[in-house]
């Protein structure tokens, strides 16, 4: 034994510094990330608050859910229509390609709440852009409700996540099958809800659940363009906490948590469906 | 080769794009210069740098944008001290922890930040480090590592073995090899992943606002309490000091960086 240990003391010694390297940023990563992520799920699932659930079914957080929910969908859905065209414009070797892709990048690196806000100066009733279209058309908008804001500011920050997957997808598209689809006959149109559509839901699963898990979770953005009235379950979750209502923004993280993570599983399952269907 | 009619098509959606895109951080930007703007007039009759003035002289926008900085860098430091060997580790060794980097990994795309913000602030509490400089530099630098570690490490793969086995068949120790090869051909990719991680400290927001009270206000807690009082030209320009660093990093990656690494960081921010 004693000679085993001593045979191998250099390897072992080895893995000990490996371990000893990973220490620090495990130490950190769990002490001040993991376990205030895990906190929240185990106050949650507690049994004394398991009453809670209920109670939030039944008032005005259920609405909130779905709204939230509706706010993501919403977001993802318009992020894929708007990245159709604009992938298909970076498939094509077009001079100002560079130009296209510096454009997508640029929301990504936009702060949430820079992002929130500009929108929110952008579509002010007696802004510049209602003092535009006033002036050039004539034309005098009606003011956006605050969702509707919402969703705008959402897709604007989290349109090029989608972009980007699904031209990385079309890149990835032989075209001699649409070619040879055309040759037969199809029209444009046709070619591309059954060629393309089909071989792009891959890249349309992962862009979808990126961009419903950002948008329906995002906190900053809500905040700016509603305040506390635009109610999205995360901005409950902060209310409630503010209130010290602790144990009801801890169920609330909860459930939404797996709110979310089920609903990724099925809008994977759902798509895939399509796909071999 | 395309008809004319398609190229006009590709030109007008570049144009929408472009509009779609910028069109918002212009008129953020005209806000934070604006001097006097009333309401029919399409632009501001004048313009001026005085908000930024404004900002720095009355609502603590120095001290705050001084504070961010410090933040960024000293949590930028911890992390990358602390996750450049492990991602050198993981990159190399073969050790099992790449699926469990890639399970965080999917689960912080997954829980929305606003638990991990109430978690963060519940814990603080108990250990004491609600409101203060340590606590803020802990926080950032540990929601920070996954992306310093994921970055590092797609740049350590990048490097090929056969150079490393190269420098040590002509007698370099590991620790040789290590700085005189490896470092230095993994090193723009590790500047991105420590950019990354700076302006990501910089511009966290939602965290920050549950673990900090009235002592430590940074750049972005400054944003959202100057906005809240509805004072738009300072908020303005607030954003578009923050804005700033975000526009050259940008600018660096699109010039310097290769794609993967480039997608390394942006796929996950």
């Amino acid at each position: 034994m004693v000679l085993f240990i001593f045979r191998n003391l250099k390897v072992i010694y080895g893995s000990l510094i490996i371990y000893l390297i990973f220490l620090p940023a495990l130490a950190l990563f769990f002490l001040f990330s993991l376990v205030p992520m895990m906190y929240c799920f185990l106050e949650g699932l507690k049994p004394t608050s398991l009453s809670l659930y209920g109670y939030i079914l039944r008032s005005r957080l259920f609405r909130d859910l779905l709204f939230t929910i509706g706010v993501g969908m919403l977001t993802a859905t318009l992020s894929f229509v708007l990245s159709i065209p604009i992938s298909s414009l970076l498939r094509k070797n077009v001079r100002g390609k560079s130009i296209i892709q510096a454009l997508l990048f640029f929301p990504l690196v936009v702060p949430e709440l820079i992002a929130g806000y500009s929108i929110w100066l952008t579509l002010m009733p007696h802004g510049l852009l209602y003092n535009l279209f006033r002036i050039t058309l004539n034309l005098s908008l009606p003011p956006l409700p605050d969702w509707l804001k919402l969703i705008v500011a959402c897709t604007w920050k989290y349109f090029p996540m989608m972009t980007l997957m699904v031209a990385a997808g079309m890149e990835a598209i032989d075209p001699d099958l649409e070619l040879a689809a055309r040759s037969v006959g199809a029209s444009p149109l046709r070619t591309f809800f059954a060629i393309t559509l089909p071989l792009l839901i891959p890249s349309l699963i992962s862009g979808y659940t990126l961009v419903f898990l950002r948008a329906a979770g995002q906190f900053s953005i809500t905040l700016v363009i509603g305040g506390a009235r635009l109610t999205t379950i995360p901005i409950d979750i902060w209310y409630q906490y503010q209130l010290a209502n602790m144990k009801l923004s801890y169920v609330l993280a909860t459930m939404f948590t797996f709110v979310m993570v089920a609903l990724v599983i099925l809008f994977t399952r759902a798509l895939r469906g399509m796909y071999r269907g | 080769m395309d008809s004319p009619r398609i190229r006009a098509l590709s030109v007008c959606l570049a144009v929408l794009l472009a509009l779609f895109v910028l069109f918002p951080i212009m008129i953020l930007f005209l806000y934070s210069i604006s001097g006097r703007w009333n309401y029919p007039n399409l632009l501001p009759s004048s313009y001026t740098l005085g908000w930024y003035v404004y900002l720095f002289k009355y609502e603590g926008g120095l001290s705050s944008l001084l504070l961010s900085l410090e933040v960024a860098l000293l949590s930028t430091l911890l992390s990358v001290t602390v996750g450049v060997p492990v991602s050198y580790l993981l990159a190399r060794r073969g050790i099992k922890g790449r699926s469990a980097l890639e399970a965080i990994f999917l689960m912080r795309l997954v829980i929305p930040v606003i638990v991990i913000a109430v978690g963060t602030a519940t814990i603080f509490m108990r250990l004491g480090l609600y409101d203060t400089f340590l606590g803020l530099i802990l926080a950032h630098a540990a929601n920070g590592l996954p992306y310093v570690i994921w970055t590092a490490e797609a740049a350590f793969e990048s490097v090929d073995p056969v150079l490393e086995e190269a420098g040590r068949s002509v007698g370099a120790s590991p620790l040789t090899t290590f700085l005189r090869i490896t470092l230095p051909l993994a090193l723009p990719g590790i500047i991105a992943g420590s950019i990354f991680m700076f302006l990501y400290s910089l511009d966290e927001f939602t965290v920050t606002l549950l673990i900090s009270g009235v002592k430590y206000i940074t750049l972005p807690l400054r944003l959202y309490s100057v906005l809240e009082f509805g004072y738009i030209e300072p908020a303005a320009a607030t954003a578009i000091l923050l804005l700033i660093p975000s526009i050259i990093y940008l600018v660096i990656v699109l010039k310097f960086m290769r794609p993967e690494v480039m997608q390394a960081g942006f796929g996950r921010l």
